[in-house]
């Protein structure tokens, strides 16, 4: 006798291996997949502006260590910008910089932990809201910005902006020569990574 | 009869020599540098340094700078504490001249300039007075220069007083055809009202200016203003309208300062003048000067620039092309020269060598 309507398995058997597969295969959906950060596309900025000049001080760092997982389209992980290698483009600026406001010595590193960054492979570059945690100069504090992301199957662009206050991070307010930094700073990463 | 021709090419060499004692680098843009106002007191450039602008200069100008030995006293005295009370400046500045062609071989050193300069600078008020002497055909005192600012907010700024009003490329190019074409050549400072507004990508300058002069000075009216397209990429446009005498002239261009790499860079500028009155000319100047720096304070560029005083007849135009060198070994210290092939297009066409060097002091 065939039951009426629904999905029909021909045998007992066949009922078994469906089940053994669903069962096996529904909850690996939903675990995360790593993502793997492309050598040489990270590039972290940051933007200031010197009053009362209205001098525009820019410096980047080319260097990201990254852990980044995709869970269900949703990107999470933690950045890690080594703070040595940070670049103004003027030396003294940099020694300044690095040694006297960053503490790098002490403070290495800065952390950016993104906890949800919702994604979609194979689409135009659009904008998206993210929250995170940074830490820098030792300090923790919540970050919110956009990101405008590009998917082109298994790679991801990202190129994140937010904006940070010097003063919370317990970094003293950089003055020079007459020229005080602002407190107001922003933060741009870009990054590629790839599900490879 | 070619002496008598050349002659005054020599005078007016001089003349442009003598033209534009401001002093800018807008050549540092290719470090970011879009702005005047962080390295120089005058908002639009040029001249006396602020002590931000001193220490970058050993920084960034300077063979063999020394934070220390960018005051005023190469650091004998806490300088800090100097630039509490007052800043202090000056310039002195001579140029060794040198033509030759089939004709005439003559050489010749000028005594440009010898000022001193103080800046009272204390919250939102700026007050300048600069005085000197400055060298025409006659050493004599020259356009001294005062003013004050007041900055309205972080973004306007009023200014009033006898300056050099807002225009085109501020470059330390002293022989460069642009800075007499423009009017802002020997005794540039004019009596002058200028309201600017900036912000760290835009600047505009409206300016209303007269020359102090008893007779025949020139009243006009000119706009300034300059976009930067990014932190190492700056373009400009000005225009100006003067009066003399009842004879008016119209003066437009552009200019640009590129930033090509951390070593290479770019200055152009062009312009063009419309008189009407007693003479009804067009005329034309254009201005280029590529650069690299090999060392950091020696800097050798390639010059080309082309005056045409009248767009009517193809034979008034002048030509100059050559190499140069720019070398600051020190602060306060600056070498600069070059030597060109010039080409006067007159009814005769005749390429001469055109040579100059000039020596810099600031205090």
């Amino acid at each position: 006798m065939k039951p009426k309507g629904g999905f029909m398995f021909r045998s007992q058997k066949s009922r078994i291996v469906v089940l053994a597969f669903l069962t096996t295969t529904l909850p690996t959906l939903a675990q995360a997949k790593p993502l793997r950060l492309v050598p040489d596309s990270a590039n972290t900025e940051f933007i200031g502006i010197g009053r009362p000049a209205l001098l525009k001080v820019k410096g980047q760092a080319k260097e990201m260590v990254a852990a980044i997982d995709m869970t269900d389209g949703t990107v999470s992980g933690e950045f890690k910008v080594p703070l040595k290698n940070l670049d103004s483009g003027i030396e003294l600026r940099d020694e300044h910089m690095k040694n006297k406001y960053l503490a790098v010595g002490q403070f290495p590193e800065a952390i950016l932990k993104v906890e949800s960054l919702k994604v979609d492979a194979n689409k135009d570059r659009k904008t998206i809201p993210f929250t995170g945690t940074l830490t820098l100069h030792g300090v923790a504090k919540p970050v919110t910005g956009e990101a405008q992301v590009e998917g082109r199957e298994t790679r991801y662009a990202v190129d994140a902006k937010f904006n940070i206050k010097l003063s919370e991070y317990g970094i003293d307010i950089p003055r020079y020569a007459g020229i005080t930094f602002a407190d107001n700073v922003d933060i741009n990463v870009r990054f590629e990574a790839d599900s490879k | 009869m070619r002496i008598r021709l050349l002659s005054p090419l020599i005078v007016t060499g001089i003349f442009f020599l003598c033209a534009s004692l401001g002093e800018a680098f807008p050549e540092l843009v290719r470090h970011g540098y879009n702005t005047c106002m962080a390295c120089h007191v005058s908002p639009t450039g040029g001249g006396m340094l602020t002590p931000y602008g001193r220490k970058l200069a050993a920084e960034l100008l300077t063979t063999w700078g020394s934070e220390a030995s960018t005051g005023v006293t190469w650091g004998l005295t806490d300088q800090e504490n100097l630039e509490t009370a007052l800043w202090l400046g000056g310039d002195i500045r001579g140029a060794q001249v040198h033509q030759e062609n089939t004709s005439i071989r003559a050489g010749r050193f000028i005594k440009m300039q010898a000022s001193l300069a103080a800046a009272w600078v204390r919250n939102a008020w700026t007050v300048f007075f600069e005085l000197g002497k400055q060298e025409g055909e006659v050493w004599q005192p020259y356009g001294t220069s005062f003013w004050g600012k007041f900055d309205a907010s972080e973004n306007v700024s009023l200014r009033a007083g006898r300056f050099v009003p807002a225009y085109g490329l501020h470059s330390s190019d002293h022989i460069a055809f642009i800075r007499s074409f423009t009017g802002f050549g020997l005794e540039a400072n004019r009596d002058a009202f200028e309201a600017r507004y900036a912000t760290e990508t835009v600047s505009v300058s409206l300016t209303a200016s007269k020359e102090p002069r008893l007779s025949g000075s020139e009243e006009a009216l000119s706009l300034a203003a300059d976009l930067s397209l990014s932190e190492k990429h700056l373009i400009g446009l000005n225009v100006l309208r003067g009066d003399r005498d009842g004879n008016r002239r119209t003066l437009y261009g552009v200019w640009a300062s590129l930033g090509l790499s951390k070593r290479a860079y770019y200055l152009g500028e062009l312009d063009w003048q419309n008189r009407d009155g007693s003479s009804n000319t067009a005329s034309f100047v254009t201005y280029h000067r590529l650069g690299y720096s090999i060392v950091k304070g020696f800097d050798i560029y390639a010059l080309y620039e082309r005056l045409e005083s009248d767009l009517a007849r193809a034979s008034s135009s002048i030509e100059r092309r050559g190499p140069g060198v720019q070398w600051t070994p020190l602060p306060h210290i600056e070498i600069s020269g070059a030597w060109t092939k010039q080409r006067l297009n007159a009814p005769n066409p005749m390429e001469e060598d055109y040579a100059w060097l000039v020596l810099h002091y600031w205090l």
